[in-house]
């Protein structure tokens, strides 16, 4: 009885989503609404059940003792919610520094270490041919070429009129112009590969409808 | 309106004091000068003309009563202190003694100045323009007489000059030209513009255009339609590099190896991710991976949960806290991801699963399953890199552009793109499920949508050339 009911009810708000392609409408803003207020409701039982209580509330009742130190990230969490009023905010700024200091910390160390040095050592290609073949040597010319000439389109400092005129300047306007061509195409790129996805989620809401809804598969 | 030269108050016609200070306030209207007849205008404190006082009559018209008091008429208490303590100068100055010798020295010629100074000039001696000055002196007007208090029937003492509390008035101010004046200009024009006639022209052109987006809709969804009634699993596709390689590091594991799955997408990219998930959870079970599942989205626990259902209806030996875990949701973003890095013995240890699992070096391979580049980042940088753990990654297609660096570093050893390396997989592990059913109908929007593009590009173009021509 559960299934068949949840299948209706995704039938029933899939086509509520649907109907925008219409025009705007109250269905529509139905099925949005309650797929933000239950995401947000889902998403807070699950904090609570799979954070809160296994991490926090349970080891603390069980043993405050030997758990002592939950209670800092406690009295971190509670601080936070002095936030709501603005004449005890400022209460709750240690909190958010704390989240800040250690998410800033970790994403700038991870970004220098796990992605710009990887990068930039997978650029410095050999451009020659040698002992691989004549594709390598193509499509390392193209990386290589494409990771300079959309730095160079990115350079905004080129220098007065004199400078611009000068050899430097030439290589950056040319590198500009070449880096420009290569952003497009990433663009582009960018736009098909997000057409692809919403076309397998259209495809995935239809085979739903005729499948499990309508059993014509 | 009478305005107050003291506070600046307006004050009704006709009124005499300030309602605001109590000064008295100027004659509203025009007053006549008493010394020399002139109309003044109202306002005014003394005669323009003539500068005579216009608050107080002038001496000869003083009443009888405001008139100086003769000194009979001082007050007795004045009269007895006169009578009692007279002042006479030579016996005030009887306790000095004799003058010192530079004031006797200076004394003579200051006893002849004082004497001719009290002469009278003869008429002969004066200058003309002394005589002239003179002339001036007396023609000039007399003070008017203090009325009240101590100084009352003095003149001349306190030379009262009107003050004129005029408000500050803005003239004619020359402003700047504005920068953007003419668009403002412009723009004015364009908002009084009657709003009728451009509604009548543009709603052909909206209706048209609404009526064009129907049928594009339509066409798309009936091309979709067609395609999964027709069915899919029929189309050729090629394997790529990156599905090659993903499929060799899990077919390279061995019986009993731990794989760390990260379900780190939402229902909004479940559609391609699913499948995916489907696909790599039934060749791990074929190769006798101990699976340990979370994620790092509130929801993504919730599909692992689903996914994991339907994987283990197929592999009936495989039990749950042995073989698989779902350790649910981990908080914190790029804290988590390390968290589980630092982590994950502890977390493993009450599991038959997490033995001889110390922590994240007994790992085999982490499969990182992202719906943003975000999440894909997060474990890449702050799992791969530091613990050089062996990673492969399913992504979202529109994650695929970020993701494929990382695969062409070889930090991730494998890489699967969207609904169509879903396919793929299924296709090389030759178990064909969802993916490639769905392979057909997304060819046939694929296909539809590049008409669109090719047929508006074409018509841009000809109105273009029309336009010219």
């Amino acid at each position: 009885m559960r299934e068949p009911l949840g299948t209706w009810v995704a039938a029933l708000l899939t086509l509520m989503v649907f109907s925008y392609l219409v025009s705007d409408n109250p269905l529509y803003r139905l099925a949005e609404h309650l797929f933000i207020g239950s995401a947000l409701g889902y998403a807070i039982v699950v904090s609570i059940q799979d954070v809160l209580l296994p991490r926090l509330f349970t080891p603390l009742a069980r043993d405050p003792v030997g758990y002592w130190h939950l209670l800092i990230p406690l009295l971190l969490g509670l601080l936070l919610l002095t936030k709501g009023r603005v004449s005890t905010a400022w209460l709750g700024n240690t909190s958010v520094g704390f989240l800040f200091g250690v998410g800033a910390a970790l994403a700038i160390g991870g970004a220098l270490v796990g992605s710009l040095l990887y990068q930039v050592r997978d650029t410095m290609l050999p451009l020659l041919p040698g002992k691989g073949d004549g594709g390598s040597v193509i499509d390392n010319l193209i990386l290589v070429v494409g990771t300079l000439g959309s730095l160079a389109y990115f350079y905004f400092t080129a220098g007065g009129e004199r400078e611009a005129a000068g050899l430097r300047g030439g290589a950056l306007r040319l590198g500009s112009v070449v880096g420009k061509w290569f952003i497009m195409i990433t663009l582009g790129a960018l736009f098909a590969n997000a057409v692809m996805a919403r076309v397998s989620l259209l495809v995935g809401r239809l085979q739903f409808l005729l499948g499990d809804w309508l059993g014509i598969l | 309106m009478l305005y107050c030269p003291h506070c600046g108050t307006s004050n009704r016609e006709g009124s005499k004091f300030c309602n605001n200070c109590g000064q008295p306030l100027p004659p509203s209207l025009g007053q006549k000068c008493s010394q020399c007849g002139h109309l003044n205008p109202p306002g005014v404190f003394s005669c323009v003309r003539c500068r005579a006082s216009l608050l107080a009559p002038s001496d000869e018209g003083l009443p009888p009563e405001e008139a100086p008091p003769e000194p009979s008429e001082e007050p007795e208490w004045l009269q007895g202190l006169e009578e009692e303590a007279p002042w006479e100068p030579e016996e005030a100055l009887e306790g000095i003694e004799e003058e010192p010798e530079w004031l006797r020295e200076l004394g003579a010629p200051a006893d002849e100045a004082r004497v001719v100074a009290e002469e009278e000039v003869p008429p002969e001696e004066s200058a003309p323009w002394l005589e002239a000055l003179e002339g001036l002196v007396k023609e000039a007007p007399l003070e008017p007489l203090e009325k009240e208090g101590l100084l009352a029937g003095i003149r001349g003492t306190l030379r009262v000059e009107p003050i004129f509390a005029i408000p500050h008035r803005i003239g004619e101010v020359a402003f700047p030209p504005l920068a953007g004046a003419d668009q403002a200009a412009r723009f004015k024009g364009v908002v009084s513009q009657p709003l009728a006639p451009v509604a009548v022209e543009e709603r052909p052109r909206a209706r048209r255009d609404q009526i064009l987006s129907w049928l594009f809709y339509l066409i798309l969804a009936a091309a979709v339609v067609g395609g999964i009634l027709l069915g899919g699993g029929s189309v050729n596709l090629p394997l790529t590099q990156a599905t090659a390689d993903f499929y060799k590091t899990i077919e390279s594991l061995e019986e009993g190896s731990v794989v760390l799955l990260s379900h780190d997408y939402d229902p909004g990219t479940a559609a391609e991710i699913t499948p995916q998930v489907s696909a790599i959870l039934d060749h791990l079970m074929r190769r006798g991976a101990k699976i340990v599942n979370l994620s790092l989205t509130p929801e993504g626990q919730a599909l692992a949960d689903r996914a994991l259902e339907s994987a283990v209806s197929d592999y009936e030996g495989y039990i749950q806290g042995r073989d698989y875990i779902n350790l649910g949701y981990v908080a914190g973003n790029e804290v988590g991801a390390r968290f589980i890095a630092e982590g994950l013995g502890p977390r493993l240890s009450p599991y038959p699963l997490g033995e001889g699992v110390g922590g994240l070096e007994d790992v085999n391979l982490i499969v990182v399953l992202a719906g943003s580049q975000e999440h894909l980042r997060r474990w890449v940088e702050q799992v791969q890199a530091p613990y050089k753990v062996t990673m492969v990654a399913g992504v979202s297609a529109q994650v695929d552009l970020a993701a494929r660096p990382y695969y062409r570093s070889g930090q991730l050893k494998g890489l699967l793109s969207g609904l169509v390396g879903a396919a793929e997989y299924e296709r090389v592990n030759q178990h064909p499920g969802v993916a490639l059913s769905r392979m057909l109908p997304q060819a046939a929007a694929h296909l539809v949508i590049a008409l669109f593009i090719l047929l508006g590009n074409f018509a841009y173009l000809v109105e273009r050339l029309g336009g010219r021509g």
